[in-house]
């Protein structure tokens, strides 16, 4: 067999496919040949092969603390379900995520029920305070029984001097729950004037959301690095526009504490970070 | 050669475990964590080049293999399945860390690396291979590990990556050559 004269940089250049086995013979022993005189490549070649072995040989590296926690709250996170929306296609979810979700949503939805009527409450004590008695103002159980699904009571003492409070979706509910204490006893008058005035509420609703918004951030922040880079730009991008709205909110409501519509507008932008947030769980990782 | 932990036969306990953690069962699935963390960590570590980025990685392999576990139809053994779920995660973290790669990928590592991997807390003596190995730009560092030390072939990588096998082969060598450099200094 013959074999044809390589220059060094030839070799170099021949070197993976040498390594690889994937060189004609006539080729490889026109290599080897070279090699055999030249001190130069016969080091580059020991020098690469050594490397490679070397790196079939390294040792296994053991984390320098334990990451099961970190794994175990992600893992432990319920991811939730999204209302059903008409324009989105039907997401069906694992059990245990189905579970989970149905969990925390029923949680959430509960926070908000409890924050609303606390909040709806107020505002009813605070009409309520100004006719005089508040507990002769209440309707009785008979007339309680009229209500229904949230709407306002026809001739119901409380919302019959305003009828204009009978479109704010928090006054309807508000009369709902006076209503429904009203069947009891005497309690609903103090039930009333419990909350009348109390502007101290928007911190509770405040500290409520923050908890539920906390654990949905950091969920999608363990999320964060299995998303699209486009997706995560575009959600930190809404979450920011609705920052803001959050803030202009808050700065409303602290030159109009008593003001419902503010109230249920910075409930609404709330519910809108937090359904954002569900959102961004929920999304399948780009991987 | 193909990684020790692709090739991990799946013994009962592990496919027990497999099935129990794909119902939810996080107990089942701890025990899965401690038997492949080691070898999901070092898959990490070694392919970022960071200890620090390799436990974030490690993390996010395990969490995405629990959200995947239910899909998981023992076609293969659950290791091989781990692996290249892991070699995933960790591509696709170079996508997120675009600037940081784009950095690093075509010039030679900064100081900072150097810096952090002189504190590394490995649980091994320093070697100098693995030292320059952790050195390399990003993109040959990739496909050596991924080559040389987990044992995939060209056309695998080149699959995985995105590149053809040729464009493996250049990066690979590329990555030997600059080894070879860092190590006869």
């Amino acid at each position: 067999m013959t074999w044809m004269n390589l220059s060094c940089d030839r070799v170099e250049a021949l070197l993976p496919d040498y390594l690889e086995g994937e060189m004609e013979a006539r080729l490889r022993t026109s290599l080897q040949a070279h090699v055999a005189d030249c001190p130069r490549c016969s080091g580059l070649i020991e020098g690469v092969e050594s490397i490679v072995a070397g790196a079939r040989t390294l040792p296994e590296l053991v984390p320098p603390r334990d990451l099961w926690g970190g794994i175990e709250h992600s893992i432990r996170a319920p991811v939730l379900a999204l209302a059903p929306d008409r324009h989105k296609r039907l997401v069906v979810l694992p059990v245990r995520a189905a579970a989970a979700a149905a969990a925390l949503v029923i949680a959430t939805a509960s926070i908000t029920y409890l924050m609303t009527v606390r909040i709806s409450t107020a505002h009813v004590a605070s009409t309520a305070s100004t006719q005089a008695p508040a507990q002769a103002e209440l309707p009785n159980p008979s007339s309680a029984g009229v209500l229904d699904s949230g709407s306002v009571a026809t001739g119901a003492p409380v919302s019959a001097s305003n009828p204009s409070e009978r479109e704010s979706p928090i006054r309807a509910r508000v009369q709902v729950r006076v209503a429904g204490a009203a069947t009891g006893d005497s309690r609903p008058a103090r039930t009333i004037t419990q909350y009348a005035g109390n502007s101290a509420e928007l911190p509770q609703t405040d500290a409520a959301y923050s908890g539920e918004i906390a654990l949905l951030q950091k969920m999608v922040s363990s999320r964060m690095s299995l998303l699209d880079p486009v997706t995560v730009q575009v959600i930190e991008k809404n979450l920011r526009v609705i920052d803001e709205a959050i803030q202009q909110s808050r700065s409303a409501l602290a030159k109009d504490p008593a003001s419902s519509l503010l109230y249920d507008q910075l409930n609404r932008v709330l519910d809108k970070k937090v359904e954002l947030l569900r959102t961004a769980v929920q999304l399948p990782s780009s991987t | 050669m193909q990684a020790a932990l692709a090739m991990a036969p799946m013994t009962a306990e592990v496919s027990a475990d497999v099935s129990l953690a794909a119902k939810g069962d996080r107990r089942a699935f701890e025990r899965l964590y401690q038997a492949h963390v080691n070898r999901v960590y070092t898959l990490c570590s070694r392919m970022a080049g960071s200890t620090a980025r390799g436990e974030e990685l490690t993390q996010d392999v395990f969490v995405r293999t629990w959200e995947k576990l239910p899909q998981f139809r023992g076609e293969s053994a659950f290791s091989t399945w781990l692996h290249r779920l892991a070699v995933n995660v960790v591509l696709n973290a170079r996508k997120i860390d675009g600037r940081a790669a784009s950095r690093t990928d075509d010039a030679d590592p900064g100081g900072e690396t150097r810096a952090e991997l002189a504190h590394a807390p490995f649980h091994i003596e320093r070697m100098d291979l693995q030292n320059a190995i952790a050195n390399l730009p990003a993109g040959a560092r990739r496909i050596f590990v991924l080559h040389d030390v987990e044992g995939y072939k060209h056309d695998e990588i080149g699959e995985m990556c995105g590149i053809t096998a040729g464009g493996s082969k250049a990066q690979l060598h590329r990555a030997r050559m600059l080894l070879r450099e860092a190590l006869d200094r």
